[in-house]
């Protein structure tokens, strides 16, 4: 009952689609979700691949609990080999596309190829069409959205907006207006593919045996561990909530990470939010609703989320709440990865401001601010050069040591000075620098772990990214503080066997050793899992900590500590053993 | 000794019903661990505390007059 067993290939290129059987050791070995759609990029994809030619493949995946009312579940994860970094590729995405996917009757959906002319896929259960995308390209996803849900009526959409069309190494998948699979281009892959938008309508359903028994044990889960206090932050607050605590300990970027304080921190923190609140949103199964629709001025949007307005706001040197709102709602519409372009924009901010290259924009420069969303997404004016990001800039321009970015991804908004496990965190993330596959910060700089030493860091990263990863392969959603323990429990009742902790976390410590398969069999080895020099040589001024860098050595030592942790060789390359051991 | 108390998010509901309030402890003295402790709140629950703009520890002594902001415990990122 757990899945549909069926999973649907469509080739753009030929308009054919055929309904095959899941690989049923593979979804023993890595659940679903991240682990499963990596598994079969790793299988699929021809090492060396250029990740924009039409041999790329996108990959939704849903999990084994997906469309169940197993709370904090709904999301959908999507996977491709990245056109930003050249890594693996996965993102996660919320609303309400994963369960209808299912109800559709597939656990996964891959699509290859390339169609000649822009189309967008509509599915319903066995049915699948190519239809034109002629009217809706060029168009935002807000817009697209809304004019397929005009022609279909009630569908769940995921659509790429002008980002994605013009092939940006940060362009998102939006659904639902608000939600996006935000990194590393995803939403380029389906633009190199001609493909505007994917939706689905599912008119079947998941069997579940004795209904009466699992919905008293998931209601009694969800009342002692799900809606409790803590996790009920995320409602109450949400991710703002974070700018006071990254405020506090000194770890919000501040004017492209030259500090990790920002004066103007109250105009944009939870409360100020708070004050501008007009609803929440859930997704699917979820009790929690973090979503935070806020209007403020003209302009309004669900969010801003923490990276928002740790990326967009402090780290752009910008305190006017309604002037972030606008600039999130842009970046939405378009389909550009706020993270990434809040980073392009201050880095070109502090190139202006350094006299290294004027792009005439500074800190704190709302109108020109409010400008980039457009030009970056349509490549015009200095978006042009803001669009291919700031690894691609900083070869152009120079700034090499202060352009912020792992892997080519750029830096999420934890400051590695005042978090050093973070900066480990980011340097061995599977696809460049990202918070998601570990945030040791939430016991470290914000809990009781002394953040400016190394002692204990490597395995503390190494166990969250092994926790992580089997979360993101059963698909529970991140703001569950869900243990390995809970996890076991609920896969039980509707894997129906029995799920070991111990098992959860040799499937987490797989998936995470086969994303650094793929990665390696790319070229990638210890050389690129370093962080800008900045972090190494450059201390902090302000706040908690003021005086504070991350040196070299200290990093060096982590890495090594950390890579023999994994098993992993001195050059981050994974020992046969460890391979043997893990069945990979 | 008073304090001047914010208890976020879902914290609230140990207070009086507003976030922040006035809270008047009998001593003329107390470490951030024994104000949680007489507030009820479960340590689990509690993140991090901060006193003034700083981020305290439980054993940060309060002489009073002080703003003690608590938070809740955080996950995902």
């Amino acid at each position: 009952m757990a899945y549909t067993g069926n999973i649907l290939r469509v080739n753009l290129s030929t308009g054919k689609a055929v309904k095959e059987k899941l690989n049923e050791n593979w979804a023993k070995d890595y659940l679903g979700g991240k682990g499963l759609a990596i598994k079969y990029l790793y299988e699929e994809l021809k090492p060396g691949l250029d990740p924009w030619s039409e041999d790329n493949k996108l990959i939704l995946m849903t999990g084994p609990l997906t469309g169940t009312i197993a709370p904090n579940t709904g999301k959908l994860a999507v996977a491709a080999k990245s056109p930003a970094t050249g890594t693996i590729l996965d993102c996660s995405i919320g609303g309400h596309f994963a369960p209808e996917l299912k109800y559709a009757g597939y656990d996964a959906v891959i699509i290859e190829g390339k169609a000649k002319v822009p189309v967008y896929l509509y599915l319903e259960d066995d049915q699948l069409e190519l239809r034109s995308a002629a009217g809706l390209w060029g168009k935002g996803a807000h817009e697209t959205e809304h004019s397929i849900a005009e022609t279909l009526g009630d569908v769940v959409t995921l659509a790429i907006g002008q980002a994605g069309e013009n092939l940006l190494p940060f362009a998102c998948i939006s659904s639902e207006l608000y939600r996006q699979a935000g990194r590393g281009g995803i939403g380029a892959v389906m633009g190199s593919k001609n493909l505007k938008a994917i939706s689905v309508r599912g008119t079947g359903g998941l069997k579940i045996p004795d209904i009466r028994k699992v919905s008293m044990a998931l209601n009694k889960i969800k009342r002692e561990d799900t809606m409790d206090e803590e996790n009920m932050w995320a409602y109450t607050d949400g991710t703002p909530m974070i700018v006071e605590l990254s405020q506090t300990t000194g770890i919000l970027p501040t004017r492209n990470f030259q500090e990790g304080t920002f004066e103007g921190h109250e105009n944009v923190d939870s409360e100020a939010v708070k004050g501008v609140l007009r609803a929440k949103k859930a997704c699917f199964a979820c009790p929690l609703a973090c979503g935070n629709y806020v209007e403020k001025g003209k302009s309004r949007v669900e969010g801003p989320e923490y990276e928002t307005l740790a990326l967009c706001s402090s780290n752009c040197g910008i305190d006017d709440l309604e002037a972030v709102i606008e600039f999130n709602r842009l970046c939405d519409d378009y389909c550009l990865d706020t993270i990434s372009a809040g980073n392009a924009v201050a880095f070109a901010m502090e190139l202006t401001e350094k006299g290294i290259h004027d792009f005439g924009i500074r800190f704190g420069d709302i109108d020109k601010y409010l400008q980039m969303p457009w030009l970056i997404s349509n490549r015009e004016g200095i978006g042009a050069e803001l669009a291919e990001g700031v690894s691609s800039m900083a070869d152009k321009f120079g700034g090499k040591d202060f352009a912020m970015h792992v892997k080519k991804l750029e830096i999420p908004g934890y400051e590695p000075r005042g978090s050093w496990s973070m900066g480990l965190a980011y340097g061995t993330s599977d696809r460049g620098a990202c918070h998601l596959r570990a945030w040791p910060a939430a016991v470290e700089a914000f809990g009781d772990l002394d953040p400016f030493t190394i002692e204990g860091k490597a395995e503390l990263v190494k166990d969250m990214q092994d926790d992580n990863s089997v979360k993101f392969s059963a698909i529970f959603c991140d703001f569950w503080a869900i243990s390995t323990g809970r996890m076991a429990e609920i896969l039980s009742i509707f894997l129906e066997r029995e799920v070991t902790a111990e098992e959860l976390t040799t499937i987490g410590e797989r998936v995470y050793n086969l994303a650094r398969l793929f990665n390696e069999r790319e070229g990638f080895t210890r050389k690129d899992d370093y962080l800008p020099r900045r972090i190494y040589d450059e201390k902090l001024t302000t706040g908690k900590t003021s005086g504070k860098n991350l040196p070299f050595e200290e990093y060096e030592k982590m890495l090594s500590e950390y890579y023999a942790l994994r098993g992993w060789d001195e050059k981050g390359i994974i020992t046969e053993a460890k391979k043997k051991a893990l069945n990979l | 000794m008073q304090i001047s108390l914010k208890l976020r998010g879902p914290l609230k509901k140990y207070g009086p019903g507003a976030e922040t309030f006035e809270y008047t402890v009998n001593a003329n003295s107390c470490t951030v661990r024994q104000l949680i402790e007489i507030m009820n709140i479960p340590p689990s629950s509690v993140s991090f505390v901060t006193v003034g703009d700083k981020k305290a520890g439980l054993d940060t002594l309060l002489e009073g007059n002080e703003e003690v902001t608590v938070y809740p415990r955080v996950a995902g990122g």
